[in-house]
């Protein structure tokens, strides 16, 4: 703890790079991209690594904020859910909920959108089976599942056309 | 009217969907304020004691703390008494969340641990602890508010609650109409005589069910708020799902007029009944977050967040509770009913969200009022039980589901005992239109009369739906693994119950 009150962190985050001051040892990703950049599109639901709502994409790789040291984080490449919108214009994967209506209270959703993201660049025709392997480490209790499924299914889609 | 209509007929985009799925959506939890504290609360161990003392010097001195609440100096937000595991006796406030963590370590609490009961059977027996072991503080808090409790508790067990203040409709006069009465023993009532329904009958069927303690656990673990106070304006911004009822609670709880209190409840992050009116209730549980981080706010002049971890929210917050039910049912022979009596035991804990309300709604519209057609006998009795738990609440059925169960299983029983199809038995004994049947809602809703008949509509569609003529029989199946189908039926937000709701509609001068 602390004795790094006066050090600078600086970390890549959505193509930018921020130097932040004051980040404790055990600080961690979600901490600060929250509570320091005040980027709270990421949320965080059980802080325990379980739910996946925390996700965000580190260097291609869906990461768990909530269980990733920030001080760990130097020298990588952080995607964030405000990443994705572009001059007011969602994403395709950002449509694609919103069209299929893949949210309800929506707090479990960036963490789904991200997922879905860092899952479509590797697989990018996907069937049901493997959107909902893709999908089993997120919790929505809502419980709008088939929602959701069809969400990155039509999200593979407006993808495709885009290409 | 031929030309297009821009509104009228389209589909409706869900209006938050976009702030939802870019992240702009701001939760409670999100907020962030200039200057803005965090707080800590400090729980019981005990399931019931006495405070003998707190000493908070260890935790003022730490660096950066800036206020510790406890029943010293803010009586009416903390008590001197613990009644559950987790119950909030004391608070920190300072700059950040680590630091109001390890302050809120350092208070320490001296405690005066008294016997407690959990179990809401054991409670009911004679000489059993009682749940609230010093209630003359409890009642000064309730009388406090707008509940008087002092004349709802059982003289013969202290841990009955007894609704006499409510009233309910029984006993239909000449001319077929519910007569007003006062709920005496807490014992809801009815009409007829169910002992003679009971000797009317030709075969008789009994159920029980028992629904177990559940947290509702919504996604967005953290009940909680930002409450800021500045220029007489208090602020609060917290998850809930009636920020009118909250506001009203509010206003009563910190003297100050309603309209210098603004809630703010955007975005719930799932609720499912437990953000009902949550934060501040007039309920024996003790402290609420909501007054206690405006009480700090006000003293501080800073905003205050103040949060339940996951762990505190599962542990520590109300759930759906525990609860028992028991049914008897009396059929002729021809499959009409003759009697339906039910008897329902409700653990309330230490009260819970919107106080004991949901013990009006418990078993309301169930077996009692859905299968009133033709039967005569017809009693319905709540009892509701304190227990050293954190309360509980409603949850998607409020009260129904839990009493839905045995009805419905008692019914499949009979159908089949009685040779009679199980759709077909429904049939027969359903409520139906102009029927005045069984209330035991509110206090302010008067005789009820089915208006509309649309039970039979159900059960037409539901049987095509599922091809029910195709069904086979549980006793022509064999084998260990069983497929079937089967028909229950289930209404809610009636017979008295139901929420009112309004709009507001303008039209401006540009025409949007």
């Amino acid at each position: 703890m602390s004795g790094n009150k006066h050090k600078i962190l600086t970390l890549n985050v959505n193509g930018r790079d921020y130097d932040i001051l004051g980040v404790e040892d055990q600080m961690t990703l979600a901490d600060v991209l929250r509570d320091k950049l005040g980027l709270t599109g990421t949320k965080v639901a059980c802080d325990d690594g379980a739910c996946g709502s925390c996700t965000v994409i580190v260097d291609g790789k869906p990461t768990l904020s909530c269980m990733t040291l920030a001080v760990t984080m130097a020298g990588k490449s952080i995607l964030t859910i405000e990443g994705l919108l572009k001059e007011n214009t969602p994403h395709p994967i950002q449509q694609a909920f919103i069209e299929e209506r893949g949210s309800a209270c929506g707090y479990c959703t960036p963490g789904f959108i991200m997922t879905t993201k860092a899952f479509l660049d590797e697989n990018p025709h996907p069937d049901v089976d493997e959107i909902k392997q893709a999908l089993a480490g997120n919790i929505c209790r809502c419980a709008i599942y088939e929602q959701i499924v069809k969400s990155v299914h039509t999200a593979s889609e407006k993808l495709q056309e885009g290409a | 009217m031929a030309e297009k209509l821009r509104v009228v007929g389209a589909a409706v985009r869900e209006k938050p969907g976009f702030e939802k799925v870019t992240g702009n959506a701001k939760y409670p939890n999100d907020i962030q304020l200039p200057g803005m504290l965090h707080g800590k609360l400090v729980r019981s161990p005990y399931a019931c004691a006495n405070i003998v003392d707190i000493d908070t010097s260890a935790a003022e001195a730490y660096p950066g703390v800036k206020l510790v609440m406890t029943y010293k100096n803010f009586p009416g937000h903390f008590f001197s008494s613990v009644y559950f595991v987790g119950m909030e006796v004391a608070c920190v406030i300072a700059e950040d969340k680590s630091i109001a963590e390890k302050a809120a370590r350092l208070v320490k609490v001296e405690y005066e641990p008294l016997p407690f009961v959990i179990d809401p059977e054991a409670a009911m027996r004679p000489g059993a602890p009682v749940a609230f072991g010093d209630k003359t503080k409890i009642q000064a808090y309730y009388k406090n508010q707008f509940w008087n409790v002092s004349n709802q508790v059982s003289p013969d067990n202290p841990n009955l609650f007894l609704y006499s203040k409510y009233k309910f409709w029984s006993d239909p006069d000449e001319k077929g109409h519910f007569t007003k009465k006062t709920i005496g023993q807490a014992n809801g009532d009815g009409f007829g005589d169910v002992e003679q329904g009971r000797k009317e009958s030709d075969i008789l069927i009994e159920d029980e069910g028992f629904k177990f303690n559940k947290a509702h656990a919504p996604i967005m673990s953290n009940s909680g708020c930002v409450a800021s106070f500045s220029d007489d304006i208090l602020t609060i911004y917290m998850p809930t799902q009636g920020p009118y009822m909250s506001r009203f609670k509010i206003a009563v709880t910190l003297r100050l007029p309603a309209n210098k209190i603004r809630i703010l409840s955007m975005y719930t992050g799932g609720a499912f009944g437990a953000r009902l009116g949550s934060g501040v209730e007039p309920s024996l549980n003790g402290p609420s977050f909501v007054t206690v981080a405006s009480a700090a706010s006000m003293k501080l002049g800073k905003p205050v967040s103040l949060f339940y971890s996951r762990d505190e929210d599962f542990l520590f917050y109300w759930g759906r509770g525990t609860f028992r039910s028991k049914v008897n049912v009396g059929f002729k022979e021809d499959g009409s009913m003759v009697m339906m009596d039910t008897d329902v035991w409700r653990n309330v804990s230490t009260g819970g969200s919107i106080g004991l309300g949901t013990f009006e709604y418990d078993a309301t519209p169930t077996g009692n009022m859905l299968y009133s057609h033709t039967c005569k006998h017809n009693r319905l009795r709540k009892n509701s039980v304190f227990t050293n738990g954190p309360g509980y609440v409603g949850w998607q059925g409020f009260g129904n589901p839990e009493v839905f169960l045995p009805v419905e299983v008692a019914m499949d029983e009979a159908a089949e005992k009685l040779g009679i199809d199980p759709v077909e038995l429904r049939r027969k004994n359903h409520m139906r239109q102009g029927d005045n049947y069984l209330s035991l809602a509110y206090e302010f809703s008067g005789p009820q009369f089915a208006s509309r008949d649309g039970i039979e509509e159900c059960l037409n569609v539901a049987s095509e739906k599922v091809d029910w003529a195709s069904r086979t029989p549980p006793s022509q199946k064999t084998g260990t693994l069983r497929h079937g189908k089967g028909m229950a039926l289930a209404i809610q937000q009636t017979g008295g119950e139901g929420m009112e709701s309004y709009a507001i509609v303008r039209l401006l001068s540009e025409s949007s």
